[in-house]
């Protein structure tokens, strides 16, 4: 027995695919269910949908993961430059034995690459990559066709769901379970 | 997604549309017909008239088809770096002696090499992450080719420093590892910040590119399982199972922004660590504050050149001409003048100083490089004014065959530069019983030669595994932007978040 059904619909257009989701929208209005939209290229923010419609998390925490991160590079540069001239007390030159200059330009460059490396978590744990599993997804899609994926409660509504985006202007229908 | 955020989203960009519908915008493609409406001039290339399905066969035909000609130039390359590293190998067994550098000059066209792969690595990302945070609409085709150069000219560059030690199996030092003799590194070294510097460089540069990347290698992915290809393999794991959700764009676009940032932060500091190598030292020539800002525009300034280069051999081997068109280059070639300029005021502003003050030690220096490098000294710095010169014109700038030239004259004239500011200085020590003279060895030349080599194989190799144009951004580009009829003009219209 699945849990939710999908319907994966394919549109030409952008008028076409922003009208089916009002659509999906008004017919099941007490279906407690999700929509995707996939394209093969970024959308500006509210063309279709608008980032506002993704969890608080996602819009506003990512910046965090960069940012803890970088904090972390901090303390990793202080340790092994600063760290290392205070315990391994080796003094080149008349330079003081916690030499702030090196100490610096090591905390810099591992705040920064900690920061890379909290920037690509960050996009690997919002968006929920790496996936390998068999989702709902047409090939099409890299070709140019914006897809409208809508996730449903009963196999009535998935029937339904497919009937109404035909009629909204889907030129393909692919229907799904459990793989949103 | 829940479908109650979307509807209240609808309920607030639908605005006054009528029971919350989106309100019919006329759609930007219909505008876009080059039969129907001539585009205005300048405009003239800023677009791509295919169709989507169109456009990723064109792009991806480098990737999934390969000609003889392809075999037999990477088995070419594949023998200059079999010489090469032949010639390093014996240098290993036989050490550095049998190199053209001796006392008091320890380094030389080796040093002067990594610095001008160091430097050719920075227009790559520098220019993508600017170009991406000031949405510059040309940038588009360009990035994949330039940050896919930064990381390779890195590569190549990390191997210098091994090559020169001589005893490149101790290079573990280095690392902040515990070793036998109980040896750490001395990070009061600016060759330790270097090695620091480089390798955090490089991690965010290779970074920067794969996450770049992800969007086209889900379109070769869906190519390479459709035609069941080999490639359909590593292809189907690295793209991560990307399928383009709205969820998956709107936080690639956010990291794709911090890392342009960060990359933004990291590359300037890596050439001016490099530049200060030599500017830490006392030593006549090298010890100067302009080194850092001189270095990182001069980096810039041949970066962009190799850039340009590769973009012109890219649209000649792959026929890339609808992707890679001459508005792209010409973009490029303002930029180029733009830093070159730069760069030349950097070189007068340290010329001037030293020649008008007439420091003994320092006056030396040029003297010594007037009198024994002139050639190298007139290439250098007429190159650049020639260049300035040339690229003033618009018809210069759009002629594939006088840029490739250009941008060619432009790096021979910085590796000199890079050579010139590491052996005059060495040559011409402060005693006049240190002066010498110095030759590169065939070790030398073939080293160096294979690192050329070495280069072009991995961008060869590259092309054949992943997409060389950044399809994701050239499709945004065309998404969002259209033409509008304005009495006889076609006027450009584009979406700005």
């Amino acid at each position: 027995m699945s849990d939710h059904y999908t319907v994966l619909a394919l549109f030409k257009k952008v008028d076409t695919i922003t009208r089916s989701i009002d659509n999906v929208i008004r017919e099941f209005e007490t279906v407690d269910g999700d929509m995707e939209v996939l394209t093969s290229a970024a959308l500006p923010d509210g063309v279709v949908i608008d980032d506002k419609t993704l969890e608080h998390q996602v819009q506003y925490r990512q910046y965090l993961f960069p940012f803890i991160l970088g904090i972390c590079g901090f303390v990793t540069g202080v340790a092994l430059a600063g760290g290392t001239s205070w315990i391994v007390n080796l003094n080149v030159g008349g330079k003081a034995a916690f030499s702030f200059a090196p100490t610096g330009i090591i905390t810099y460059e591992f705040s920064l690459l900690f920061g890379v490396i909290g920037s690509v978590l960050s996009l690997l744990y919002f968006a929920g990559l790496p996936n390998w599993t068999d989702r709902a997804y047409d090939p099409e899609i890299t070709d140019g066709a914006l897809g409208l994926l809508v996730k449903l409660k009963t196999r009535e509504e998935q029937e339904k769901a497919a009937a109404l985006l035909t009629d909204s202007g889907a030129y393909k229908i692919r229907k799904g379970e459990n793989d949103f | 997604m829940s479908s109650e955020n979307i509807k209240r989203s609808h309920a607030a960009t639908a605005g006054a549309g009528s029971h919350g519908d989106v309100m019919a915008l006329p759609e930007l493609e219909t505008y876009r017909d080059p039969e129907t409406m001539p585009a205005r001039s300048g405009y003239d290339d800023a677009d791509i008239f295919l169709s989507e399905k169109e456009f990723n066969d064109h792009t991806l035909r480098p990737l999934f088809t390969t000609t003889p000609a392809y075999f037999i130039f990477v088995l070419g390359l594949g023998i200059v770096m079999a010489n090469g590293l032949g010639w390093f190998t014996y240098q290993l067994f036989v050490g550095l002696g049998q190199t053209g550098m001796h006392e008091p000059l320890f380094w030389g066209a080796y040093i002067a090499t990594f610095v001008f792969w160091v430097g050719l690595s920075h227009s790559g990302t520098i220019v993508s992450s600017i170009l991406r945070l000031t949405q510059a609409n040309w940038r588009r085709p360009i990035l994949r080719a330039a940050e896919a150069m930064t990381a390779f000219s890195l590569m190549v560059a990390g191997l210098f420093p091994l090559i020169h030690v001589g005893r490149a199996w101790r290079v573990y030092y280095m690392f902040p590892l515990p070793n036998q003799r109980m040896l750490w590194p001395n990070f009061k070294s600016p060759l330790m910040w270097d090695f620091c510097a480089i390798g955090i460089y490089m991690t965010g540069s290779i970074t920067f590119l794969y996450i770049g990347l992800l969007p086209d290698l889900a379109v070769a992915r869906d190519r390479a399982i459709a035609s069941n290809n080999w490639r359909r393999h590593y292809l189907k794991v690295l793209a991560l199972g990307w399928r383009g959700s709205h969820r998956e764009w709107s936080v690639y676009n956010k990291c794709s922004l911090f890392l342009a940032v960060i990359i933004l932060c990291i590359a300037p500091s890596v050439h001016t660590i490099v530049s200060w190598d030599f500017a830490m030292t006392m030593t006549p020539g090298w010890h100067t504050t302009i080194f850092g800002p001189y270095f990182v525009v001069g980096a810039i300034y041949s970066g962009i050149a190799a850039v340009i280069t590769l973009m012109i051999v890219l649209r000649w081997i792959f026929n890339l001409d609808n992707v890679i068109r001459t508005l792209h280059i010409d973009c490029l070639a303002k930029l180029l003048v733009t830093i070159a300029l730069i760069w030349t005021y950097f070189y007068f502003c340290e010329f001037n100083v030293v020649w008008y003050s007439h420091k003994p030690e320092e006056w030396a220096i040029f003297e010594w490089q007037g009198e024994r490098f002139s050639l190298f000294l007139w290439i250098m710095i007429g190159g650049s004014v020639l260049n300035i010169f040339l690229m003033s014109w618009r018809r210069v700038r759009r002629s594939m065959v006088a840029m490739f030239f250009i941008t060619l004259l432009v790096n021979c004239g910085m590796y000199i530069e890079r050579y010139l500011i590491v052996v005059p200085v060495l040559t011409h020590r402060d005693n006049a019983y240190m002066w010498t003279d110095y030759f590169p060895s065939i070790t030398e030349f073939s080293v160096i030669l294979g690192s050329f080599a070495y280069f072009a194989f991995l961008y060869a190799i590259f092309i054949k595994l992943f997409p060389i144009v950044t399809m994701a951004d050239v499709k945004e580009g065309v998404l969002i932007s259209g033409d509008m009829r304005l009495g006889r003009h076609a006027v450009r219209l584009q979406v700005k978040e």
